[in-house]
């Protein structure tokens, strides 16, 4: 058969020619975006393959009701059975085997979340991300997070059953690295385009090491330096007091003062001799600002216990809420664990730590708030180099500094940067302008702070999870506890450094002499701490542990005002019948024991110099709009915009001489920096000192009083306000402060975002400014004769954003509702219609 | 125009094999072998149709959980379109992958004469 003519044109060279070289590029540019990415798209392959690209997700949206895997490892079959919240109840006949299942269904449902925060404490966050991350890496690196995690890991691995441990979560974690399919990549690593990277048993410290960083993170000094510089020791001294103003500390006291008084701050006095520290404090502020957590200063979690004194049911009652970093996916995971005769342990953990970290077990419930001690030194060293250093001077004898290099890279291995790592006896050494600066920190210090959390998940009572917690070191914790046996017991748990005699932990320290050094630590045993008081209930929210008469040691300087403690304290002394669901209701409460406090002291300046100048009808307006506000941050409320914005300015105009941007007569839309605030105790122990120097501003010709910067404060507040927000229809509280869960990579997609909330800076419910702090977990516990579980964390279990998993109980969250918790026995236990999945592991 | 027909199938039945089996640069592949083994039953278009075709007919199984609407709108809003557009795309992204590698195998393989 002849060819037709079509056949003729198309095989004529200058014809194939053209469409080869068509095809080619078609072709070319089709893999090419296929593989690799191109501008902010990830390659295309990998994303929209339908069968194992990001469709998938559809898919993997939900676990398969019955599925059935391999773990080698493994001793005995493990069964899992999912409930309707998405939790799993992981049933195992001996502990290790429990840890294989929970790093298993935990990678199953957080993988991307797990490398991640992994990375970040490990400094090699380029390695996934790219270059974007380098600054991060490098704080992270100069800063010796992943050098503490080694020397956490080598310790644990001197332990035989901590290194079993780490071990056993590490081989499930792999165990589902291994075995998933590529349908079930998470949805960052297509956008990413990368693979999921092994779990090492080192990465389990890791995730320690950062949760120190976040909790435990403490460089006052550097603040203080400066600020000594320019105005004083002695005033530094009392703007940032070692104790609060205002006591209600978490040790119920004898002392009688809650009020300390005759406050006198000394007047600005700059100290020339100060320079040179402040200098080095500058040079050094850039390398630690990447690592800093900032939360404009309203992070704050709660917790409390009840009596059976006190409750309705006669039973304890405990309740808590860890604020922390919010994030989609949460922090939090929640699991619970059985192993016969060993374990029975429900609550949240962070993926990647084995065990449950808060939550309850048959006997007992417990909680956490964060102690804020101060748990990290600064060292100004003698060096034999000031550019490239190879030893430090100690007693006058030159030591040398530990040295590595250190290379960062991309995700294709090309080397980014590389930073030559050096180390004291202390811990990483900085360079700081002029000098070289070493940290102790207590974060990076070897510990067995895992052994503690899994033998305190055993304890049947108040006093032997306090026993058990005895391990624990690092981040010190404010831990709850309440008993089926009727008992309540809280302890500031954790180590804190003994600094030589006389010495506090808030200045730097001469790095020359060995006498500089911690001469030991104060245990958990001699830390504050209170069982069964008479008053009937215990309560923290980060305020200084104990009344200054009752401390046993300089733990740190850095309290808060304890507006939140005041206030829970206060709805548990008008609450003789305490219920779980009055618990649930306190955790979001609207009232303020700080707006209590301070804006009558505002309104009695106010009312009487408004009385005085009639014809000032900005200030009259702000007077009567203060006046008439029921002092509560409820979404609909109006006027509680109002007193932030006073306060603001307030503050704005108090601490000019703190500042470090120069304070504008006028307020602005931008916040003044300062190099440090002080806290609002301070500021209400000023307000009782009518002719401090503090109030007169510098910067202007006459002299202010207290009156006249309280009063330009509400003339000021008001203003702003209706400058930035219009009148006040529009001051709604639900439009001003909401939160923001994002996700980790900032896609707005994946995040929820702009979420009303209740509550205010310092209500038992705060939120940050930019609202990406919060309550990450709520757990109210009846200890009767069976432990009965309410909780809820922001977000959902699975990391995949198409499951109904993803973020199914923000709603609930953001409204203060807490979910029933199930907590079977046995897998038969779990009630069929509360049961959706099955996962069944098996030994090979 | 029943082996346009027939090709059409095939590459369908095929590219949607090796989507699954293997991953979707396994697309070029198959149309290579395809091209290069049969080069006179069908043609580019009938590649670029099997492409889509098999793609389609991926989305269409990926939908059984009822949620590729959903994951469409997500990765539509992450990269800055809309879900279906991202449909279209990944649809057209087949068609591309097993379009241009007919075109070019074509162009390389010279078509043999026949009787």
């Amino acid at each position: 058969m002849p060819f037709d003519r079509r056949d003729t044109a198309t095989s004529r060279p200058a014809y194939r020619l053209t469409t080869g070289i068509v095809g080619a590029l078609l072709l070319g540019a089709a893999l090419t975006v296929g593989l690799r990415p191109v501008g902010p798209l990830p390659p295309l392959g990998l994303l929209l393959d339908p069968q194992h690209g990001a469709w998938a997700l559809a898919r993997s949206a939900e676990h398969p009701a019955e599925h059935e895997v391999n773990i080698p490892s493994l001793s005995a079959p493990v069964e899992v059975r999912y409930d309707d919240r998405g939790v799993p109840h992981i049933f195992a006949n001996n502990l290790l085997d429990a840890l294989r299942a929970q790093g298993y269904v935990v990678a199953r449902d957080r993988l991307f979340q797990l490398e991640l925060q992994t990375r970040a404490a490990a400094g090699t966050l380029t390695e996934l991300v790219g270059a974007r991350a380098l600054d991060a890496d490098r704080a992270t690196r100069r800063n010796g997070l992943p050098w503490g995690a080694r020397r956490k890991f080598e310790a644990a691995q001197r332990d035989a059953d901590a290194k079993a441990v780490l071990e056993a979560y590490a081989d499930g974690v792999n165990a589902y690295i291994a075995q998933m399919r590529a349908a079930d990549l998470p949805l960052e690593y297509r956008l990413l385009g990368r693979r999921p990277q092994r779990w090492d048993a080192e990465h389990t410290m890791l995730l320690l090491v950062r949760m120190g960083l976040t909790l435990a993170w403490s460089d006052f000094e550097l603040a203080r330096a400066q600020l000594e510089a320019r105005v004083g020791r002695d005033a530094v001294d009392a703007l940032f007091p070692q104790d609060a103003w205002v006591q209600e500390p978490i040790q119920p006291t004898t002392q009688v003062a809650a009020t300390r008084g005759g406050v006198r701050i000394p007047p600005p006095q700059p100290d020339s001799a100060a320079r040179r520290l402040a200098a080095t404090a500058r040079a050094m502020a850039p390398q630690l600002a990447a690592l800093r957590v900032e939360h404009d200063g309203v992070l704050g979690s709660n917790n409390w216990a009840v009596a059976p004194s006190r409750s309705a049911t006669g039973h304890a009652l405990l309740a808590n809420d860890p604020h922390l970093e919010l994030s989609l996916p949460s922090i939090w995971y929640e699991v619970h664990l059985v192993v016969p005769d060993t374990l029975d342990s429900y609550g949240v953990t962070f993926p990647g730590a084995p065990g449950v970290i808060l939550g309850m077990n048959r006997d007992i419930a417990w909680g956490a708030t964060n102690v804020g001690a101060d748990v990290a030194d600064y060292y100004i060293e003698a060096v034999n180099d000031t550019v490239a250093p190879t030893q430090y001077q100690l007693d006058g004898v030159w030591e040398p500094l530990a040295i590595s290099e250190s290379v960062y890279r991309d995700a294709t291995g090309r080397e980014l940067a590389r930073d030559t790592l050096r180390y004291t006896h202390r811990g990483p050494l900085i360079a700081a302008g002029d000098d070289w600066v070493s940290r102790r920190w207590l974060v990076l210090e070897p510990s067995a702070d895992l052994a503690g959390f899994l033998a305190a998940s055993r304890a049947t009572s108040v006093a032997s999870y306090f026993a058990a917690m005895d391990a624990h070191w690092s981040p010190a914790q404010n831990f709850i506890v309440a008993d089926r046996a009727g008992h309540i017991g809280i302890r500031s748990t954790g180590r804190y450094p003994l600094r030589p005699a006389g010495q506090r932990g808030d200045r730097f320290f001469d790095g020359r002499t060995r006498a500089s050094d911690w001469t030991g630590f104060l245990t958990p045993t001699g830390a504050p701490q209170a069982i069964d008081p008479a008053q009937g209930f215990l309560a923290s929210a980060n305020q200084q542990p104990a009344h200054p008469g009752d401390l046993p040691t300089y733990l740190g300087n850095d309290w808060p005002a304890p507006w939140r403690a005041l206030h829970i304290n206060a709805l548990l002394r008008r609450d003789a019948q305490v219920t779980a669901d009055a618990m649930r209701r306190y955790q979001t409460d609207p009232g303020n024991a700080r707006a209590d406090t301070l804006v009558p002291r505002l309104l009695r300046i106010g009312e009487r110099v408004a009385a005085a100048v009639p014809q000032d009808s900005v200030l009259r307006r702000a007077v009567t709009l203060l006046a008439a506000w029921d002092r509560r941050f409820d979404p609909a409320n109006t006027r509680a915009a109002l007193f932030e914005s006073i306060m603001r300015e307030l503050g704005r105009l108090t601490w000019d001489e703190l500042a470090v941007d120069d304070v504008a007569a006028e307020p602005t839309a931008v916040p003044t920096r300062f190099l440090a605030m002080p806290p609002e105790h301070v500021l209400m122990a000023l307000l009782e000192d009518e002719q401090s120097v503090w109030w007169d501003r510098p910067a202007t010709a006459q002299r202010e009083t207290r009156d006249s910067i309280v009063v330009a404060a509400l003339r000021g507040g008001l203003r702003a306000l209706e400058a930035d927000r219009g009148p006040e229809s529009q001051w709604r509280w639900s439009d001003i402060r909401v939160a923001n869960i994002w996700h980790p990579l900032r896609i707005p997609a994946l995040s929820a975002l702009g979420l009303s909330v209740q509550g205010g800076r310092e209500s038992l419910n705060p939120s940050s400014g930019n609202g990406v702090h919060g309550a990450s977990w709520r757990l109210v516990a009846e200890l009767g004769p069976h432990v009965v579980g309410h909780a809820i964390y922001p977000g959902g279990q699975s990391a995949n954003p198409v499951s109904p998993r993803y973020r199914d109980r923000i709603e609930r969250w953001r409204t203060g509702q807490l979910d029933s918790l199930r907590v079977p026995d046995a897998p038969s236990a779990l009630r069929a219609e509360h049961h959706r999945a099955t996962l069944t592991l098996t030994p090979r | 125009m029943n082996a346009f027909l027939r090709a059409w199938g095939a590459l369908s039945v095929l590219c949607a094999l090796a989507t699954v089996f293997v991953g979707w640069w396994a697309v070029p592949i198959v149309v290579a072998l395809w091209s290069a083994l049969v080069p006179r039953v069908g043609g580019v278009a009938a590649a670029a149709l099997g492409g889509a075709t098999a793609w389609a007919a991926l989305l269409l199984m990926q939908n059984r959980a009822g949620r590729i609407t959903e994951v469409a709108e997500l990765l539509g809003a992450i990269i800055g379109t809309s879900g279906l557009a991202l449909l279209a795309l990944t649809v057209l992204y087949g068609a591309l992958l097993a379009g241009s590698t007919a075109l070019l195998v074509r162009a390389l393989v010279p078509p043999r004469r026949r009787g």
